[in-house]
């Protein structure tokens, strides 16, 4: 259980830093903004009348993950890099800590400290909407709680693996910067340009949406993320549909929500996988 | 068993050769003080024993633990000062002790620990507000955790003053009386002599020496330096001096006082060939070589510092 003190550390130590105070602050903000605003602008709405639980959590879904990628790069890029930048790093393992334990307290501290952050924020988030929306359903509010905090154990595991790849706090943090670039935003082509090559470099758009394609969709931890709670608020029963309708058929089992949060546990073990192999040979 | 051994030890990055083939034991329940110029691979070293970076070749172990295979086990009984270290911040000194009790799993008591170390005032002040005094003196707190049987303090007197250092050598005293072996590390011979049981004398990656100061002494000879006051230095008592047998060095201060460094038994020669060539002495001084000339003996120039007895030196330790 060397990693629990290593963690606690961590914790104790970014509990007084303005990283935890700041990322908490903007999620409330976020959060409890997204309420008021669903709660009192219609055209927030879209089609529907009333204010659900489910409108609004598919509203805050998108900012969320934004939200969740870029805090983490703040969070957890620098959280072994740095260490052996300063020099504490030689504090830390002169104690009995193997590399391991080092990155897996470093993951479940910094975890910690952007998922009390979103807590926070959803817990004062269910005060507004108890107070302004028509109804209030607490299992998706919880299943929404339950993923997004494994979205949040994912990007911080990507962050600590590629920090604990160099010894450069700075380049662990233009690392997290590039794959927030190339996870959030260069993804996107990733299908359409698969399709385009498969097609025979041709955009004709075929009539039903090929099954690879449609994974490739929802390869991303942000994709996965959204297709696990499209999949699970609500009964998902919408999202079945649609996807089916697109598809021209029945949904294969890998566009399932539960294909997604395991694509998501994917993105947890794999990085940091490589990310202590590298860290486990360097030289501090 | 042997608290530290070192086998053929050799680091290199890309062409740079930190260490070369190391050889070295130092034994339980000593003292021993690891000398060398900034650079000369004592930090390499000290890492290398904590599993911080992987030697090039050879092998080192620590209380028969090998250094890469059994660092965890190797750890757990050894307190560690690194060097270039940096401090929690934002952690208080009691929440850093709190730390290396927690990572060691030993039950001491951290109010006496920093009690022990003189910060015992300043526990619950966050350690970005530390000197580098204090800071020292904190980093050694968590190395005494768990009393451990081996002590690793890298240049454990930087940034204390007198005081403090003196501090620092009763309390290395202290755990070597516990039963405790001390290896520590400086670039300062004078902060090692009151000290150390042995020394070991590193330069540019080579052990050049291991030894008792002592010997170390007796194996330069006995070199003195001559100070001469005469009444006119011109180049005809230059050239008669440096003529006499046993003579490693003279240099002339001014136009009375003449520094002549040279073997005991080359004095009485020395003076004679001051009054060969028509000069009067005036007075003369003898003092014997200083421990800083000692020490450049070994990591410098043999050939500038101690002569003959120099290029035979670094053949002590092997």
């Amino acid at each position: 259980m060397s990693w629990a003190v290593v963690a606690r550390k961590d914790f104790a130590d970014a509990r007084r830093s303005r990283a935890l105070w700041g990322t908490t602050g903007l999620f409330v903000l976020l959060s409890v903004g997204m309420a008021l605003l669903y709660a009192t602008v219609p055209e927030v709405r879209a089609d529907i009348g009333e204010t659900t639980t489910l409108g609004y959590l598919t509203l805050l879904l998108a900012a969320t993950s934004l939200f969740v990628a870029i805090a983490a790069i703040v969070v957890a890029a620098g959280a072994i890099a740095g260490e052996r930048d300063s020099g504490s790093a030689k504090l830390l393992l002169g104690f009995p800590h193997s590399r391991r334990d080092v990155v897996l307290g470093k993951l479940v501290g910094r975890t910690a400290v952007l998922g009390v952050a979103l807590l926070v924020g959803l817990a004062v988030t269910v005060v507004v909407v108890l107070a302004l929306f028509d109804s209030f359903a607490p299992v998706d509010y919880l299943v929404f709680t339950v993923v997004t905090l494994l979205l949040v154990l994912v990007y911080v595991g990507i962050m600590v693996a590629l920090s604990s790849t160099t010894g450069s706090g700075g380049r662990a943090m233009a690392y997290g910067i590039g794959a927030f670039v190339a996870l959030e935003l260069v993804a996107d082509l990733l299908p359409v340009t698969a399709l385009f090559v498969a097609n025979g470099f041709s955009f004709a758009s075929p009539e039903t949406l090929p099954g690879w394609v449609a994974f490739l969709n929802v390869v991303t931890p942000t994709a996965a993320y959204t297709n696990a709670l499209g999949w699970f608020l609500g009964g998902g029963t919408a999202t079945e549909l649609a996807l089916g309708g697109a598809l021209g058929g029945p949904v294969p089992f890998y566009l399932t929500g539960w294909a997604s949060v395991a694509v998501l546990l994917a993105w947890l073990v794999v990085p940091l996988a490589l990310g202590y192999r590298s860290f486990a040979r360097a030289d501090l | 068993m042997n608290a530290i051994e070192l086998r053929g030890l050799t680091k290199r990055y890309g062409d740079v050769t930190a260490l070369e083939d190391v050889s070295l034991v130092v034994e339980e329940g000593e003292i021993f003080g690891f000398l060398g110029p900034n650079g000369a691979g004592k930090s390499t070293t000290i890492d290398i024993l904590l599993d911080f970076v992987r030697p090039t070749g050879g092998e080192a172990s620590v209380l028969g633990h090998d250094t890469s295979e059994e660092s965890l086990t190797l750890r757990q009984r050894v307190g560690v000062l690194p060097d270039g270290y940096h401090l929690y911040d934002r952690l208080t000194a009691r929440e850093h002790v709190e730390f290396a009790v927690a990572s060691k799993r030993s039950d001491d008591d951290v109010d006496a620990l920093l009690e022990r170390v003189g910060i015992g005032d300043a526990a619950d002040r966050k350690a970005g507000e530390f000197s580098k005094g204090m800071k020292q003196r904190l980093v050694l707190a968590m190395a005494l955790v768990g009393e451990p049987e081996v002590l690793i303090l890298d240049e454990p007197t930087t940034g204390l003053d007198p005081n403090g250092a003196r501090k620092m050598r009763e309390l290395i005293r202290e755990e070597r009386d516990r039963g405790a072996t001390v290896f520590f590390s400086s670039h300062i011979l004078e902060q090692v002599e009151a000290v150390c049981d042995r020394v070991g004398i590193l330069r540019e990656g080579r052990l050049v020496a291991v030894d008792t100061i002592d010997a170390l002494r007796g194996a330069l000879g006995t070199e003195t330096r001559l100070t001469l006051t005469v009444d006119r230095v011109d180049d005809r008592l230059v050239a008669a001096i440096e003529a006499v047998p046993g003579v490693s060095s003279v240099r002339a201060d001014g136009d009375r006082v003449v520094s002549v460094n040279c073997a005991d038994d080359a004095k009485a020669a020395v003076l004679g060939a001051v009054s060969a060539v028509d000069t009067t002495l005036v007075d003369f001084d003898t003092e014997e070589v200083s421990l800083e000339e000692l020490f450049a003996a070994y990591t410098e120039t043999p050939a500038e510092t101690a002569a003959d007895d120099a290029t035979t030196a670094p053949e002590v330790g092997r």
